[in-house]
Formats: structure tokens, sequence, C-alpha cells
């Protein structure tokens, strides 16, 4: 069978089980009755050519000798001494009774006590140079063969060799069908075949399997669409169409399978052509129902978080925003100023409100990161750390050290990071001055940034729980904070396949080291 | 020069949020402006103030985008294609930032699109905007 494919070609399978690791004896059943039929045959064929005479093959790797004669122990043994003889030999070799003398150890009888005198021995040797043993014809008379003879022997030598040739192919062929067939058989895909007037010709178990019993045997040779909805059989033929006639078809869709099961399938159909041009399609479906409802529901609840986040940001945010401005109504109404109790409350109603308003867009902000792709670039981060220092409120005192290294990351999360993690360290240090320092190592697959400063710290046992949403370390009334600074951070680095831990840093403070992968890793 | 008084010229105010309303009318007293406001809680509401003469020209409209019974937009689209209305000159105020909604709106010729502060900035620039605009422009009467 030829493959054929409309454009691309296709990717034949590397197969290793013909084992050119194996003896010569494994690879070509030497031990096997059919090998042995053979050379029985061989040598009766070239006995009955050669009048008068002994046929023999003798193989190097092998006791076993076939002979049209049974020769008493002592002659075999004396004549398996010959075969060695041959191995460097590429022709014809032949022994005159001087030199049988030599060779063998004892003299080879043959028929009717007669001593062997003549013997030719013709090797049995592959394409690739390995001889496997000869071809041998004994003689008790000391004439030689006639160069007619001569040929003769060797072609029936060649010709043995071939058809041991040819048993090896076969073998590797059985083990590869096999193998093959053991393959569709055991894929959990549906794998068929159907020629060019839609019959199956071809199913595995797992294809045969959709079908009730009493309609397995009407599988192979029929189309089938009686099984099926009829819409469903027009899908199928249309798609059988484009494959006969692109070369390949590839489609997602909804079946009804024969025993009333729905699911949802992904074919694609190949065509090839058999030795004769016919053309054929070759089917491999598979389930993708979990998969594709996965996708759905994903896809649901990424609309529900997209309606939250607008809920969030509008809906909850408006009536907040007009408590603040029914509030600024009352204070401007009231300009002779109230007592200091209720202009404080007012204070904390606006502050609570304030905070409630950050908490809104915090969670917003959390809930999108990642949700957009970013742009990957060549950043300084002592110009982006600096350009977010920009936005905090840093107190004269406070003292930043970057280092100017170059990455190549993604801008917004990597400021959101920076931003962050600088702010906390801002926030929470218990006075005006301090420092943060900011460093960069490359490695070959990450970026190593640790964030470190002088402050406070974070207690041990609080590591995990500062990375929890809306947590915070102190009262919100002590220091103002949605609680969602590190979460943010910790899912900006994580989108992007990195990690950030916590430890205490050599200037007192807190610590915060995070693994950032390169861009090519998250791309492998 | 004008071919009315500015005070003379009404603000027709389609708005569902009270606060907001309160907020604009509030503006209005603080920046010292006398022009008459009628309030309008949707386009529907609008539609008939317009039609029953309860607002009468040299008039323009500051419209909400998002309200019940009818949008900002549906009003526009009513507006723009009747013979007695399709003038009338009308700057949106909304919370709305969706290029969508900018882009509807000026396809049905909005003399502009002005997004609310979040922060609650009390309508301060889009008031003196207004105020300013309808000192200088010659209004279709």
């Amino acid at each position: 069978m030829e493959s054929k494919k409309g454009n691309t070609s296709l990717r034949k399978p590397h197969v290793f089980i013909s084992g050119e690791d194996k003896s010569t004896s494994e690879l070509y059943r030497l031990q096997s009755p059919e090998t042995g039929e053979l050379f029985t045959d061989a040598v009766k064929v070239a006995s009955e050519m050669f009048e008068d005479s002994v046929a023999c093959v003798l193989l190097h790797d092998s006791a076993t000798t076939w002979c049209n004669l049974k020769l008493d122990t002592r002659s075999l043994a004396a004549l398996v001494s010959l075969k060695d003889k041959l191995s460097q030999s590429s022709s014809i070799f032949e022994m005159n009774s001087k030199m049988l003398e030599e060779v063998a150890e004892e003299p080879i009888l043959l028929q009717e006590s007669k001593l062997a005198c003549y013997a030719v021995l013709a090797p049995l040797t592959f394409p690739e140079g390995k001889c496997l043993g000869s071809l041998c014809i004994l003689k008790h008379t000391s004439e030689p063969l006639t160069k007619q003879q001569q040929t003769i022997l060797k072609i029936l030598a060649k010709d043995l060799v071939s058809q041991l040739e040819l048993r090896k192919k076969n073998i590797q062929l059985e083990n590869l069908t096999e193998l093959y067939e053991l393959i569709i058989e055991t894929n959990q895909d549906l794998i068929f075949a159907k020629d060019k007037e839609y019959k199956i010709v071809l199913a595995n178990s797992a294809f045969m399997a959709l079908y009730p019993k009493d309609m397995q045997d009407k599988i192979i040779g029929f189309t089938t669409f009686e099984a099926y909805k009829e819409e469903e059989v027009s899908q199928f033929l249309q798609n059988d169409k484009i494959a006969f006639r692109t070369g390949i078809s590839d489609v997602i869709e909804r079946i009804t399978f024969p025993k009333g099961e729905v699911r949802t399938i992904n074919t694609i159909k190949t065509r090839f052509f058999d030795n004769a041009g016919e053309p054929y399609i070759l089917g491999v479906s598979r389930d993708v129902t979990e998969k594709e409802d996965l996708i759905a529901k994903l896809q649901k609840s990424n609309d529900d978080l997209d309606e939250f986040a607008y809920v969030a940001s509008h809906d909850l945010k408006s009536p907040l925003n007009a408590i603040k401005r029914l509030v600024s109504f009352i204070e401007e109404d009231n300009a002779d100023g109230f007592d200091d109790l209720t202009s404080k409350h007012f204070d904390m109603i606006k502050g609570r409100a304030d905070r409630m308003s950050k908490l809104l867009s915090d969670l917003l902000s959390f809930s999108r990161i990642g949700r957009d792709p970013q742009e990957f670039e060549t950043l300084n981060i002592r110009d982006v750390g600096k350009g977010c220092i920009e936005l905090l409120d840093k107190p004269e005192g406070f003292n930043v050290k970057i280092e100017a290294s170059k990455v190549f990351l993604p801008r917004v999360p990597f400021e959101l990071v920076l931003t962050n993690l600088m702010s906390n360290a801002i926030k929470h240090h218990t006075s005006d001055t301090g420092q943060i320092v900011i460093t960069c190592k490359e490695h070959n697959r990450h970026y190593h940034i640790v964030v470190e400063d002088d402050g406070p710290g974070i207690p041990e046992k609080m590591y995990g729980r500062v990375f929890q949403k809306f947590q915070t370390l102190k009262p919100r009334d002590q220091v103002e904070g949605s609680g969602m600074g590190l979460s943010m951070v910790e899912k900006s680095v994580e989108h992007y396949g990195g990690s950030i831990t916590l430890g205490e840093s050599e200037l007192g403070g807190a610590k915060f080291m995070i693994n950032w992968p390169k861009k090519e890793v998250n791309n492998l | 020069m004008s071919p009315h008084n500015p005070t003379e010229v009404t603000l027709l105010l389609v708005e569902d949020d009270d606060i907001d309303a309160i907020s604009i009318q509030r503006a209005f007293i603080k920046h010292r402006i006398n022009n008459k406001i009628v309030r309008a809680c949707d386009g529907l509401e609008a539609l008939e103030k317009l039609q029953n003469q309860e607002v009468v020209r040299p008039l323009i409209v500051l419209l909400d985008l998002q309200m019940p019974r009818m949008s900002g937009l549906e009003f526009l689209r009513v507006i723009r294609s009747e013979e007695n209305l399709k003038d009338i000159v009308v700057f949106v105020l909304t919370t709305s930032q969706d290029e969508q909604d900018i882009f509807e709106s000026y396809k049905l010729n909005v003399a502009g699109y002005l997004i609310k502060d979040e922060a609650g900035q009390q309508f301060t620039e889009i008031i003196e905007m207004i105020d300013g605009y309808w000192k200088v422009v010659h209004l279709p009467s």
C-alpha cells in the first residue's frame, strides 16, 4: 500500500523489531521445520542433478547437516570439518582426494562403502556478504564437475540463498504486521478505513464496540449508515468527500452512536491508495467529549468571571461612590462644621468607602491577572523600579537601591510585582527612613529576583499566610491595605510559571525571592 | 451676538441615578449657573418630555447610557430619526469606557462623550465646559 496525502507527505513509522542483533540462526529460523524442509528439498534436487553423488547442506552456525543419504557418524563428523574451509571463499571450492584427506579428519564413506574422492562446495552467501554455509556435492570418482555442472550448482546455491532471504523478509513482515495489528487493536481511538463507495474495509475493536453485538458482522463491507441519524450521515459523507478530494479532513462533531451514546468526536480522515491505485480513506476518531465539555465549562466560568468583574467594577462601585458623594454634600452643607466626634465619624465613613473601593479594584485586578496576553520586552530593572517608585508615596528618607540589569519579561506584571513589594516594604516599615535593595541574577532558565528591606520583617509562621487573599498582618485601621497585594504578586509570578518565596534579609527585614522563568522555558 | 440669552438654555438631564442628578444640580448651584434643569430618569421619559413640550428649546441634553426602559443609545437612535428632534445637541455622560459605546455615540452625532470620574470629582470640569459651551455656541432654535 502506498500512502499519499494532500500536500504533506506522511511520516513512515520507525520500527526496530527486525532484530539486527539476532544470530543468523534466529534471523533465518534455521532450526525451524520449514527451513529444514527447504534444505532437504535443495539436497534432493542437487543429488538428482549430479549422478552418483551425495549432496548436503553444511551450516557454519549449526552442527545439523542435511544430506540426501544417511551417512555414518564418523563420516558425518568428517564432513562437518569441511565447512570451515569455505568461510573465505566467495566462489565454488573444489577438493580432490588429496585435499580431502588433508582437511577431513576421517575418510568420508559414501554409499556402498565407496570413499569420497572429490568434493565441491558452493557457498551460501547473502548479498550483504555474510556466508551462511555451503551446498556441497561429494563424489566417489575423482572426475571434476564440468563447467555446466558448476553453473548449475552455483544457481542452486543462489536459489537457496534467495529463498532464505525471502523467508527472513516474510518473518520480519509478519512481526511488523502483528505489531501493527496490535497497535490498531489496542488503540482506544476508533480506527477504520473506507473504500470509495464509503464501505468500511477495516475497523478496530474500539470501532466495532460502538455497534450492538448483533450488528457486528454487518460492519466490514457495509457503510453502516443506517445506524446513524440522517444529518450525521450527511456530515460523514461530506467529510469523506473532502478527504477523498483533498487528501485529508479534520472535524470535531457530536455523534449519536448506534448504541445511543452521544459523544464529541475528533475525526481525522486521510486518503491513501492501494497498489491498483484505488483510493481509500483511513479514519482515526478520538473521543474528546470530556475535553470539549471542560473547555465549554472553562469558557463559561471565564465569562462568568468577566461578568463578575464588570459587576464588581461598576455596580458595586457606583453606590459606594454615591455614599462618598452624599457625605461630601453633607459636609458642604454644614460649612460651620460638626463637633469633633461627628467630623471624625465622617472621616471614618470616607476612609471605609475608600478602602472598599480599593478592595474592589484590587479584586478586579486580581481576577484579571493573566487574562490578557502580555508582550515580553527587554527591561532595565533599575528603570522599571524607578518608574514604580514614582507612583508610590515614598518618604524622603527611604533609600531604594536597584541593580542595573536587563531582563526579558512582560512589563505590566513585572511592574505590578515590584510596585507591590516596594509598597509593602515602605508601608510596613517602622520608620520614615529605611532601605530597599533589589537585585537580579540571570540563570540559564530563569531570573532570580530578590527584593529585601530593613523593616520589621515577617514572622516565619506567617510566611504562608501573607500570600493569601485579603490577609493583612496588621489591622487595616493601622496599616491601610486591601490584603490583595501579595496575592496579586504570587498570582502574576505563577502565571508565568515562576515562584515566590519568603525569607529573612541580612538587612534585618523581609526578603522576597522570585524565580521568574525565561520566555523560552515556557514555550518549550 | 447670541440669538438667545445663555441663561435661557435648558439642560435636559437624562440620568437614572438620583445622586448623580443631585451632584449635577449642586454643581450648577455651586458655579452659580442659573439655567433650568429638567430631569428625566430614562430615555423614554426624556422622549416624552420632549414630545409633550415639557422641555423647550433652546436646550441641550446631558445623556447617561445605562438606563432602565430605554438606554441612552436607544434614545439617540429615536431622536435622530425624528425630523423635529434630530438636530438636538446631546452630550453623553457615562461611566462606560467601552470603545463600542464611544464609537456608536459619535455615529449618532453626539457633541461630546464625557466619562464620569470614578473618584467622584463633582463634575466640576464638565459643568464648566457646558457653561462655556452654551455661552459661545449658537444652538438650533
